[in-house]
């Protein structure tokens, strides 16, 4: 039985969003806004961002996901900074919902983005991060180690090749740190503090298909002291890829993020 | 510049279909309705077909594309696609697109799998044309592929540098990431496009190196970095000159008129 409705809204600049929204007697005071995953459109990668909207929903949480300027059916390319551009959706997503604070954020630059938005608005009560900011640091080369050990004689003998020659060993697919708008280092564990004290909750979900975070104790040693603070719900998944391609995965990962959000913004 | 696409929810059979409409630039010289690509390769492709929908759009033909039930921003559980389904929702959209456009006979365009909706149209009612993109005839062929592909990047140590790529819920079967119903392999299995007797003028859309899949008919060809997305499990960028130029030789083909 289908308990939730859609909507189109306009976003202006040509740029449309899908709100999945509950029976008005279940909505609740906050919502959720899904960013795209790069460059793939809304409903998300193997479509979890269309089911994730939908179960939020049901549960009672208006949601929002859209297509940045230049991706899926945004044709127009961006001519203004992102930052800008969800600025005014954050804003018409309180007009189309009713909602007074938001959990915003997604994968990789969705993450970026929506940790960005939050340090600037405080309607942004909640983050969504996944594969977010972490440093390599010394965890990083315990976590290479791991992984060295586990190789397979194939593997060692591209080690010792890309060792002779000097070469950078292959990227991972779809994640390349120097690609992303992350802060000067330390800057994230003051901004980290800064959204604990206005007391925003964090959702940060690591997998293990980057090629940079290869170990939990990375995000530990990023984040410092806080990264314990009770508003972080912290999860590692080795065996998760980036993009969630295994059903096993999006379906726990919409499970574990339900339950998050209702346990922290029960209304 | 274009009218600015809109946006739908169609009606129909409680399917929950959704849909982008790209009205025509001043005198619609034709209706286009596009069948996407299914599974992966329907987001794959979904950047390129909105793309040329604009495109198409300013050149006065407009364009209906639509996500079958079970795909994208339709309604719909993944396992709920089915080929049947698919053919059925292609009618939908087809009766949308016509009530926007008024009486004049579209032209369907079918991408890879997306052929054997557009083909059963095509079967059923009189078209203005048929385009078929790079289109997939032999489904037991196709199935091979997918599993083939699939078990690539599920064993792959670059998507899974810790292993784990192989786990599957028990009872669940998934096709390139999607859960998918034993009804839609057994329909994948069995399903072939054949020529229909009742078919309109026929178009393939293929990479020029290709072999014709329907030999002696028009062909236009696929210039680099837009049929390169088939054989991809990941996000691609197409580049727009080759979009555009796209546009302009579909515009240009000899159902539409000047």
């Amino acid at each position: 039985m289908m308990n939730f409705t859609e909507e189109t809204i306009d976003l202006g600049e040509g740029v449309f969003g899908i709100v999945s929204q509950p029976p008005p007697d279940r909505k609740k005071k906050t919502g959720v806004i899904i960013f795209n995953s790069g460059i793939l459109h809304r409903p998300g990668p193997f479509r979890m961002h269309a089911r994730l909207a939908r179960r939020l929903a049901q549960l009672g949480y208006p949601t929002l996901r859209f297509d940045f300027p230049g991706v899926g059916d945004s044709l127009a390319r961006a001519t203004r900074p992102p930052m800008q551009i969800v600025r005014d959706v954050l804003e018409r997503a309180q007009q189309a919902t009713g909602c007074t604070r938001f959990v915003a954020g997604g994968i990789c630059s969705a993450a970026d983005l929506g940790w960005q938005l939050a340090l600037e608005d405080e309607r942004v009560a909640g983050v969504l991060l996944i594969d977010g900011l972490a440093r390599k640091g010394r965890y990083f080369l315990l976590g290479r180690l791991r992984r060295a050990t586990r190789k397979s004689l194939g593997g060692w003998i591209d080690v010792a090749r890309r060792v002779i020659t000097r070469a950078k060993p292959p990227p991972t697919i779809e994640t390349v740190e120097n690609l992303r708008d992350w802060p000067a280092p330390g800057a994230e564990r003051r901004e980290l503090r800064a959204l604990l004290e206005r007391g925003a909750a964090l959702f940060i979900l690591f997998s293990g298909g980057t090629s940079y975070f290869l170990h939990p104790g990375q995000f530990y040693a990023t984040y410092g002291a806080d990264a314990r603070a009770p508003g972080i719900d912290f999860h590692y998944w080795p065996q998760c890829d980036h993009m969630m391609y295994s059903e096993i995965d999006r379906a726990g990962f919409i499970d574990t993020f339900a339950e998050w959000l209702t346990q922290r913004f029960p209304d | 510049m274009s009218a600015a696409l809109q946006p739908l929810l169609l009606e129909g059979d409680d399917r929950g279909l959704f849909a982008v409409f790209h009205p025509a630039l001043g005198r619609v010289r034709a209706a286009l309705l596009i069948c996407p690509p299914f599974l992966h390769e329907h987001a794959m492709s979904y950047r390129l077909f909105a793309m040329l929908g604009g495109e198409l759009a300013q050149r006065g033909i407009a364009v209906l594309r639509f996500d079958y039930h079970g795909m994208g921003d339709s309604a719909g559980e993944d396992s709920a696609f089915s080929l049947e389904g698919a053919r059925h929702d292609a009618r939908i959209a087809l009766d949308a697109l016509r009530s926007r456009i008024g009486g004049a006979a579209p032209i369907v365009l079918g991408a890879r799998g997306g052929a054997f909706a557009a083909a059963s149209l095509a079967d059923a009612m009189p078209l203005r044309g048929l385009w078929l993109w790079q289109p997939v005839t032999d489904g037991a062929q196709y199935l091979a592929d997918l599993e083939t592909l699939d078990l690539a990047h599920r064993r792959s140590t670059r998507r899974y540098p810790n292993g784990g790529g192989e786990r599957v819920a028990p009872g669940d079967r998934t096709i390139v990431g999607l859960p998918c119903s034993a009804t839609l392999i057994e329909e994948i299995k069995t399903a072939r496009v054949e020529r229909g007797a009742k078919w309109p003028p026929l178009t393939l859309i293929e990479p020029a190196d290709a072999a014709p899949t329907f030999p002696g008919t028009r062909r236009i060809a696929l210039a680099n970095g837009l049929s390169e997305w088939v054989t991809r499990v990941d996000i691609d960028h197409f580049p727009p000159p080759a979009v555009r130029d796209l546009a302009d030789r579909l515009a240009a083909s000899p159902e539409i008129p000047r």
